[in-house]
């Protein structure tokens, strides 16, 4: 049988995985939920399964095997990937030993971590080939257009646990110049919950109904303080699921009837507010004076930790990766705090790749390097992990101290 | 003469930094260079033997954490190192996806491949896989593992950073076009409705209110 490759985004949120299948280029990626979740009957359900039936979304509990950032428990992962696995194949049993797997995992892996991962892909599953790497790496991969040079590129990646701000330069990245801001999908979802909790309905337990109200009301402000004064104005009724209209909730328009019984959220400055915390991170603590450096900040900082020479050419190729980017005005918004940052005869640009959705886009990279004979060069072989070793593996693909 | 001391005029930061010694060699101080400005003086001196500056309050620093895996930058007071705490603990906090714990796998959970037909799935090929699939550990006992102390002190030192406090204090006297960051103002919200905070704040628990009406509902329900 022929060789065949597979690219694997293990984000903490969900897997983002596929094979390649040669030349249609808008083939999207199966997307499975990376997590166990228990159900209020006391079922526990792997990756998509608990979407089967929509009275599971009430009371559910997640396990994940991030913990904070670090793939720290392979006992959930695996049958997570398992489960994946069957979904990519359906009709034949998947075959890792013909298999090239490319595997995208965030940066600064506690280096034990990223080993155990790789002594499960070559050991347990037996992998026959395999390359790890950073999201951020693999973006400069991606089809900008010709208006944008991938030589320099600088990666904002917000998605679940973290944002992080990495420049890459000639495809590999600036080590010095990775900076990480603790604000991503999480924490918007925690803080969102401490506010609803408090004001209207304790929805504590309820982590999709949370993410829902977020992706479907939240937003950037362009101008914080105005909608702030302005916030009347910006108010939207979110209809609270009662499973029998509805199982996940909706924002009623202006126009929809709804029945007498059906719980309304008014929410107002929670909109904008909570995702806020990109940019004025110290609403995130308690005690609110905390010096926190905000997006913009380490955005400048990541740019000033680079040769001279690159400087301006990474400001005028700056990428959104991650599911958080896709909230809405988070572009303007950045643009905005930038230029006011940077020196004034810079580029502050931020480049599109057409019909990828932002949280693909590493993957639909590393779909493109794997067509690359380049590939071929930076891959590690099963044979070579049994003769070199994991230390060796992670020599291979880690980051570098600095 | 092995230790001399450094006048007090030869470096504007000079108010932490004693002495220098040419013997020692192998002690380095502890924060990177540049930020103090000592970088010219650790070079070599007339003897061509290179010369090391003794920062007393980092060396003190130095032993005193040296078994803190938490001190990653320069120099931390204790101040700084409880507020990195609290941050943390915070972001823990906000970072649960619900108010209940997370659930442990039972012992006799399994998945099922599609294409398996026996209900038997062994758990790990190798030694080796097998340990780590059964491990139930948690991220803390893997950081204690971990030996190489440079790899931790990366990944730790990237998780949050704090606008330098000198930084900021320095500011006004410096020209501007120097400082490489402008003093920004804080938000300030009020914790219970929301809206912008030109008080003071709580003399209890520190959280800022908008109004009297709003601090008379945060004395009855939300103080601490």
């Amino acid at each position: 049988m022929s060789k065949q490759h597979l690219v694997i985004d293990n984000g903490a949120y969900n897997i983002k995985a596929g094979f390649n299948t040669g030349e249609d280029s808008d083939v999207r990626p199966t997307k499975v939920q990376n997590a166990l979740t228990k159900t209020k009957d006391g079922a526990i359900h792997v990756g998509n399964q608990y979407q089967a039936q929509t009275n599971n979304y009430s009371g559910i509990v997640f396990r994940r095997a991030y913990d904070q950032g670090n793939l720290t428990s392979w006992e959930t992962e695996k049958p997570v990937w398992d489960y994946t696995f069957d979904e990519l194949s359906p009709k034949k049993i998947f075959d890792p030993s013909i298999t090239h797997l490319t595997l995208i995992e965030s940066p600064f892996q506690l280096p034990q971590l990223s080993t155990n991962t790789d002594q499960i892909v070559f050991e347990e599953y037996g992998f026959n080939e395999y390359y790890r790497c950073t999201p951020a790496s693999l973006v400069p991969w991606v089809d900008f257009g010709n208006k944008s040079n991938n030589d320099f590129m600088l990666v904002i990646d917000s998605g679940f646990t973290a944002t992080w701000i990495v420049p890459v330069i000639y495809k590999s990245v600036h080590w010095e110049g990775v900076r990480k801001l603790p604000v991503a999908g999480k924490v918007l979802n925690g803080l969102l919950r401490e506010l609803i909790s408090y004001r209207h309905y304790d929805i504590t337990d309820e982590p999709i109904l949370i993410n829902t109200i977020k992706e479907e009301t939240c937003f950037i402000a362009q101008d914080f303080y105005k909608a702030l004064n302005s916030r009347q104005k910006l108010q939207c009724e979110f209809v609270l699921p009662d499973f029998k209209t509805t199982t996940t909730g909706y924002v009623r328009k202006p126009k929809d009837t709804i029945s007498p019984d059906a719980q309304l959220l008014r929410l107002m400055d929670e909109r904008f507010s909570v995702p806020e915390a990109y940019y004025h991170p110290e609403i995130i603590t308690l005690v609110q004076n905390t010096p926190l450096k905000n997006l913009t900040d380490l955005v400048v900082e990541s740019i000033m930790a680079c040769p001279e020479v690159a400087r301006p050419l990474l400001s005028a190729n700056i990428s959104l990766v991650g599911g958080s980017t896709s909230l809405p005005n988070f572009k303007s918004r950045l643009l905005s705090e930038l230029t006011k940052e940077l020196p004034s005869d810079w580029l502050v640009k931020v480049v599109e790749a057409k019909g990828v959705e932002r949280d693909e886009v590493s993957w639909r990279g590393g779909i493109n390097l794997t067509n690359d004979d380049v590939i071929s060069d930076i891959t590690i072989s099963k044979k070579e992990y049994f003769e070199h070793g994991s230390n060796w593996c992670q020599k291979q693909f880690g980051f570098k101290n600095v | 003469m092995l230790v001399e001391e450094v006048p007090k005029t030869s470096s504007s930061n000079s108010s932490t930094i004693y002495f220098t010694s040419s013997i020692n060699l192998s002690a380095r101080s502890v924060h990177r260079g540049g930020a103090t400005g000592d970088e010219d003086s650790v070079g070599s001196n007339k003897k061509g033997r290179a010369k090391v500056n003794y920062n007393v309050n980092l060396l003190m620093n130095a032993q005193t954490q040296i078994n803190d895996e938490s001190n990653t930058g320069p120099l931390k007071s204790a101040q700084q190192v409880q507020l990195e705490r609290l941050v943390s603990r915070r972001l823990v906090e906000l970072n649960k996806e619900s108010a209940t714990a997370s659930f442990e796998i039972p012992k006799n959970f399994a998945y099922n491949s599609i294409h398996s037909n026996s209900n038997k799935s062994r758990l790990g090929q190798t030694p080796t896989t097998k340990r780590i699939l059964a491990a139930r550990r948690n991220l803390n006992s893997y950081f204690e593992e971990e030996r190489n102390l440079m790899s931790i002190n990366t990944i730790l030192g990237v998780n949050f950073q704090f606008i330098d406090f000198a930084e900021v204090e320095a500011a006004p006297k410096i020209k501007r076009a120097k400082v490489d960051k402008i003093y920004r103002p804080r938000l300030r919200l009020c914790c219970i409705c929301g809206s912008q905070s030109h008080y003071s704040r709580c003399s209890n628990c520190g959280l800022y209110y908008c109004s009297v009406q709003c601090n008379n509902i945060h004395m009855e329900s939300r103080c601490t």
